[in-house]
């Protein structure tokens, strides 16, 4: 075990240190964040595998303290873009580079009234008082240490807030690059994105890695969406594979609002989107799809909770995976109906395809269900390609790396297609595409290399 | 008329309750209350145990002092005090009797009363062309009476008390005894290694099918005492067995621990049958008092082509805490687990199985159906696990809820975990209640609420109750519109 | 005294009024049938018979042979002899349908004072009235409507109506969804079942129906009332010009 395997709370005191520096310091409520935020880390230290949610996540790799909170003012200019389809789209652009916002790089031009898109380290330092009913109030510390930690560091990310009945016209667009330098860079970003009643809007988020160092990336996203309102999610996770990924988001729902994810995890030595959503008032109506691609050493995570807390609510997930190399995945989803919450409408699907001897799947569905008028299922399947529909291609001529290329796509196509936003499924659509083009090869056993 | 009436609210107020709630008021010998050393000794010395048994017992026992009792499972209750119960309670008349006339008269009238046959010639002048069953019947802390032995000696199937087997086969005791669940698999396991008292050994010899189904009867009739009782079967290559288990306790107060272990082992083709009727008293309606069912149960699927299937109906117990087993180490081999559990007032569960694939073309089912009414909080857990050399194995898992008023909660926690590509896993889970439409097309028809309700459950059951043996099957349909009198209103 | 009087019925589902005055009397022998437009509360005025929970009488009467019906559980009217052929038969997986017949046609009997039939018997007792419905003994192994055509189900609902013997019969849009061939069976079924002993409601949106079942009297239902009665003739009136002119005389 390396030395570092007795620290619990890696990390801790960098963030103790560093954090009286931060934007909004001094402000009664901002450092008693932090410090809750700091405490609720120190009382649960790093995830283990006894946590019930990081039992197939193991994050030893982040105990020695190797990663150093990234320095304050990096200046690079924007690297290109994946999938031109997204980063062609006309819309509100932020851009975070290791944690910061660079608004030399951020296009928000032609906001209208009613809408606040820009830098939360800003709105710390100028008017924290807006913050304070939303930041720290949909996230619960307790059942995500990752997100006290990013607490801890809590500093800067992006701010959004969404005026009553406005509609905005344009997606917003947050391209969040890590780009570290020689040593191993740690970030910790923070984001809010409060929907006032009946406003809609659409975030796409774009996460990639500029250069080919090490980093960890911590983030934590916040999302409020009142009553009627509607927020269409879409993140593409591209980091290199040298770095880690986390995200930890949660999400409040009011009484008939809506919410829609997809999440494309395709990068990362250890990627893991965690969601929690919940659904607080009657009629509130969630959907959380994602596709995952792993190859090599990699593990992907998708996590989810959802919480029942209102009658004649919905949620439905559809997850799929491939998995080759030797690489891991993992799918958590918990569907929780508290008492009371009848009528509920709770579907999950999580479907993974194993395309190599040495690659690995573990799932764990949950239903906790307290409310007997309801419907919900959970649907869970692992295995490999079926061998008679590749012949059956094969047989018509076509060759066998095409065979399984086109079952594969056809496999994801079905989570692909809840995607509401044209270009956005157009764009991830041709990432998977890219992607099985370059690691599902040739050999006969399909085994990417 | 009046006479009529009374008589059939005389029925309904006796199915109301727990049917098999009485004590019987037979003299039993204790050993002192409390556990240590001393008192495993005593145990051992009173079965007249070989020494490598006492050595297993104290070994287990040390290990059982260094462990911590798990707190992981969703059913939460008070901690029990080990020091107050009695490990061994016995009818006086502890020389196992060489006949049945020789059994007190008391046990006979008890085993009528919970309608199990003890008699041979009572069995086969029973219904017309029924299999026979033989029974082993475990009263408390002994085995007080086996049937048909002789008859299934001829074919060299060993059939009896465990008690008895380790004097008589010792080689085959010592061989299975923990080598499918050692004593250092969980807290409730190793305290049953230290303190079991008996429990029922079975071999079935190479390429025999044993003629008739074998059960055992657990009665827990002591007060303050907890059953520990071990059950061995082994089905040597080519064999077949179907065993059958039932359990019942009187009413009382206080909850009374039952720490059982039963270890299947299924050589080269061999299958096992194993079906349980658990109907230990599960409490009142307040929650007081009713059985603390700890169970480990676990089958090693030896050999090549083996099978092992377990049936349960879980309506008893005021905590139940099982998960029934395979770990499926032969190429071909299957494991199945086909549940019922029901849960009513303000009885827990917390019950599900695990399947583990480690050999190749390996197969499993697991069909588990829950009801949860009145109070009661149930949940599924299960895990199937495909290891790295399980080439082609298959997984099925059906996992449907159902709850019956809003009070009551219903979980399914599955943990599918493959190594294996070529492994294929499918697990689908459903929660649902019944249909107003449902009940209401019943009552149509002419029948009452609860009639109604135990025949919607009974088919939501069905898949799996029609895994029983017959003369099981009907019982537990009964058992299953018993079990939920009350819960609906 | 009449088998069936509903007088100046009200009846609410959802706190939406559906029934509003509904007068109507059947005695033992007759056939008659309602009609009227989607919506008019013909499928309301089946389950306030029955007893169904969710619509709840807010004003009115209905007596059956001279016991307040509505005084009675759902089941009870079952047993007193109230049976409604559903428009849309539930399914109830895992209880095969000969199970259900038996559970269901014993309950009856206890009620009446008659011994409960053991399975091989009631194989017996049933065989006739399957085989004129063509219902086969697989169909009789199968779960209770479940994976049924639209028409096995209706079959399968003139089979209970056959085991259960009722004293009055409602037909809750029995023709819908059938072929004609499946339409003459079952009626078939309901007049075998025509007796001095015994009333029939169809309840029905077509005419089509009638012309197989031939009722006694036909009334038009509009907006919770029955608006106009008369005999066979005015169903082929309807056929000819529709509801609207009752639509409208509502409006």
């Amino acid at each position: 075990m390396p030395d570092g395997s007795t620290n619990i709370t890696p990390y801790l005191a960098q963030a103790l240190e560093v954090s009286p520096t931060f934007a909004g310091a001094g402000v009664d409520w901002v450092d008693a964040l932090r410090n809750a935020g700091a405490q609720c880390y120190t009382d649960h230290g790093l995830p283990v595998r006894r946590d019930e949610y990081w039992r197939y996540t193991n994050l030893n790799s982040l105990r020695d303290e190797r990663f150093q909170l990234a320095s304050a003012d990096p200046l690079i200019g924007l690297p290109p873009l994946p999938h031109p389809s997204v980063s062609g789209l006309a819309s509100y652009r932020i851009v975070l580079v290791n944690g910061r916002v660079q608004p030399k790089l951020c296009m928000l031009d032609g906001m209208p009234d009613g809408v606040l898109i820009t830098d939360l380290g800003g709105i710390l330092v100028a008017a924290p008082e807006r913050l304070e009913p939303h930041l720290g109030r949909v996230v619960s510390l307790k059942d995500m240490p990752m997100a006290a930690l990013n607490t801890a560091f809590l500093q800067d990310g992006m701010a959004v807030f969404i005026d009553e009945e406005i509609v905005l016209d344009k997606p917003v667009h947050l391209i969040s690059i890590t780009a570290p330098g020689e040593g191993a860079m740690m970030v910790q970003p923070r984001h809010l994105v409060v929907m006032d009643k009946g406003a809609q809007a659409t975030l796409i988020e774009t996460h990639i890695s500029a250069a080919g160092g090490s980093s960890f990336n911590n983030i934590v996203t916040e999302l409020q969406v009142a009553e009627n309102a509607r927020l269409n999610h879409f993140v593409f996770q591209g980091e290199s594979e040298t770095s880690v990924h986390l995200s930890g988001t949660a999400v409040a729902l009011s009484a008939g609002a809506y919410y829609e994810s997809f999440v494309l995890q395709g990068g990362a030595a250890i990627g893991r989107s965690e969601i929690r959503a919940y659904l607080n008032g009657p009629g509130a109506d969630c959907r959380l799809d994602g596709v995952y691609l792993a190859t090599g050493n990699q593990l992907v995570d998708n996590t989810t909770y959802i919480e029942h807390a209102a009658p004649e609510c919905r949620s439905h997930q559809v997850y799929k995976g491939v998995l080759g190399g030797q690489s891991r995945g993992v799918f958590q989803g918990k569907t929780h109906v508290t008492r009371g919450a009848q009528q509920t409408d709770g579907r999950q699907l999580s479907q993974a395809l194993l395309l190599s001897p040495r690659a690995e799947i573990n799932v764990r569905p949950e239903l906790e269900i307290y409310a007997d008028d309801v419907k919900c299922s959970h649907g869970a399947t692992a295995g490999e390609l079926d061998e008679n529909a590749v012949f059956y291609l094969v047989s018509r001529g076509i060759t066998r790396p095409d065979a399984r290329r086109m079952l594969i796509e056809a496999f994801l196509s079905q989570a692909i297609s809840e995607i509401s936003l044209r270009p956005v499924g157009e764009g991830f659509s041709t990432h998977i595409q890219q992607w099985l083009g370059s690691h599902v090869d040739q050999s006969p056993d399909g085994d990417p290399s | 008329m009046v006479s009529n009436t009374e008589a059939i609210d005389q029925v309904r107020s006796i199915g109301d309750q727990y049917k098999y709630g009485f004590v019987t008021d037979i003299d039993s010998e204790f050993a002192p209350k409390g556990l240590n050393e001393d008192i495993i000794r005593l145990i051992s010395k009173k079965k007249e145990e070989p020494e490598w048994m006492l050595e297993m017992r104290l070994k287990a026992y040390a290990h059982w002092l260094t462990m911590e009792e798990p707190t992981w499972q969703k059913p939460k209750y008070s901690a029990i005090d080990y020091q107050d119960s009695y490990y061994y309670a016995a009818p006086k008349t502890t020389e196992k009797p060489k006949t049945l006339d020789d059994v007190d008269p008391k046990l006979l009238e008890t085993y009528e009363k919970l309608g199990i046959p003890l008699r041979e010639q009572e069995v086969l002048a029973g219904v017309q062309g029924a299999p026979a069953v033989a029974v082993d019947a475990v009263f408390d802390s002994v085995s007080v009476a086996t049937t048909y032995k002789a008859k299934l000696e001829e074919q060299g199937i060993i059939f009896g008390s465990i008690s008895e087997a380790m004097k008589t086969h010792p080689e085959l005791v010592r061989k299975y005894l923990g080598s499918v669940v050692p004593y250092g698999d969980n807290f409730f396991a190793a305290l049953n290694a230290a303190v079991f008292t008996d429990g029922s050994f079975v071999y079935i010899p190479k390429g025999v099918r044993c003629p008739m189904e074998l059960s055992t009867y657990f009665r827990i009739n002591a007060e303050n005492t907890g059953q520990f009782e071990r059950t061995l079967i082994v089905a040597d290559e080519g064999s077949y067995v179907s065993y059958l288990e039932g359990c019942t306790a009187p009413q009382r107060d206080e909850n009374q621990l039952h720490a059982a272990v039963v270890e299947l082992v299924a050589m080269d083709d061999a299958e096992i049958k194993y079906s349980t009727v658990q109907n230990w008293y599960p409490g009142d309606e307040h929650g007081r008092g009713g059985i603390y069912n700890f169970v480990t149960k676990r089958a090693a699927c030896r050999g090549r082509n083996s099978k092992v299937s377990w049936t349960q109906v879980e309506t008893g117990s005021a905590i139940t805490w099982k998960y029934p087993s395979c770990i499926l180490q032969g190429d071909n081999s299957t494991g199945e687990f086909y549940s019922v559990a029901i849960t009513n007032n303000a009885q827990l569960a917390d019950t599900g199985t695990k399947m583990i694939h480690i050999g190749k073309n390996t197969r499993s089912r697991i069909i588990s159906k829950g009801i949860s009414a009145g109070k009661s909080d149930q949940t599924y857990r299960g895990l199937v696990r495909m290891q790295r050399g399980a080439d082609s194995a298959r997984n099925y898992t059906q996992c449907d809820s159902l709850l019956i008023g809003d009070k009551c909660g219903a979980h399914t926690i599955p943990y599918i975990e493959s190594q294996n590509w070529s492994a294929q896993v499918e697990h689908e889970a459903t929660t649902s209640r019944i249909g107003e439409d449902q009940l209401f097309y019943c009552q149509q028809r002419g029948m009452g609420d609860e009639e109604a309700v135990a025949l919607i459950v009974n088919g939501f059951c069905r898949e799996v109750l029609q895994t029983l043996p017959m003369e099981f099957a009907v019982e537990a349909q009964k058992l299953v519109g018993i079990s939920l009198e009350g819960s609906v209103g | 005294m009449a088998m069936l009087e509903i007088h100046d019925l009200h009846a609410t589902v959802d706190g939406k009024v559906i029934l509003n005055g509904l007068n109507l009397t059947i005695d033992a022998g007759e056939v008659h049938a309602i009609m009227g437009p989607n919506g008019s509360g013909k499928s309301t005025l089946s389950y306030v018979l029955t007893g169904r929970h969710g619509y709840e009488v807010t004003g009115g009467k209905i007596m059956f042979d001279g016991n307040d019906l509505m005084q009675m559980e759902p089941d009870e009217r079952a047993r007193e002899g109230v049976f409604l052929a559903f428009q849309y038969p539930v399914e109830i997986p895992g209880v095969t349908s000969m199970t259900f017949l038996r559970t269901a046609v014993n309950a009856v009997r206890e009620h009446r004072g008659e011994a409960p039939f053991d399975p091989m018997d009631f194989v017996k007792h049933l065989r006739k009235s399957a085989t004129d419905l063509n219902i086969s003994d697989d169909m009789l192994k199968r779960a209770v409507n479940v994976g049924f055509s639209g028409g096995e189900k209706k079959r399968m609902e003139m089979l209970q109506m056959a085991a259960l013997e009722p004293r009055i019969s409602i037909l809750d849009e029995t023709d819908s969804g059938l072929d004609i061939d499946a339409l003459k069976i079952v009626a078939d079924g309901v007049n075998a079942m025509r007796s001095s002993e015994r009333g029939i409601l169809l309840i029905t949106h077509y005419q089509r129906l009638l012309e197989y079942i031939e009722p006694d009297h036909v009334h038009v239902l509009a907006q919770g009332q029955i608006v106009k009665s008369g005999d066979k003739s005015l169903a082929l009136e309807l056929e000819e010009k529709g509801y609207s002119e009752f639509l409208d005389n509502a409006a």
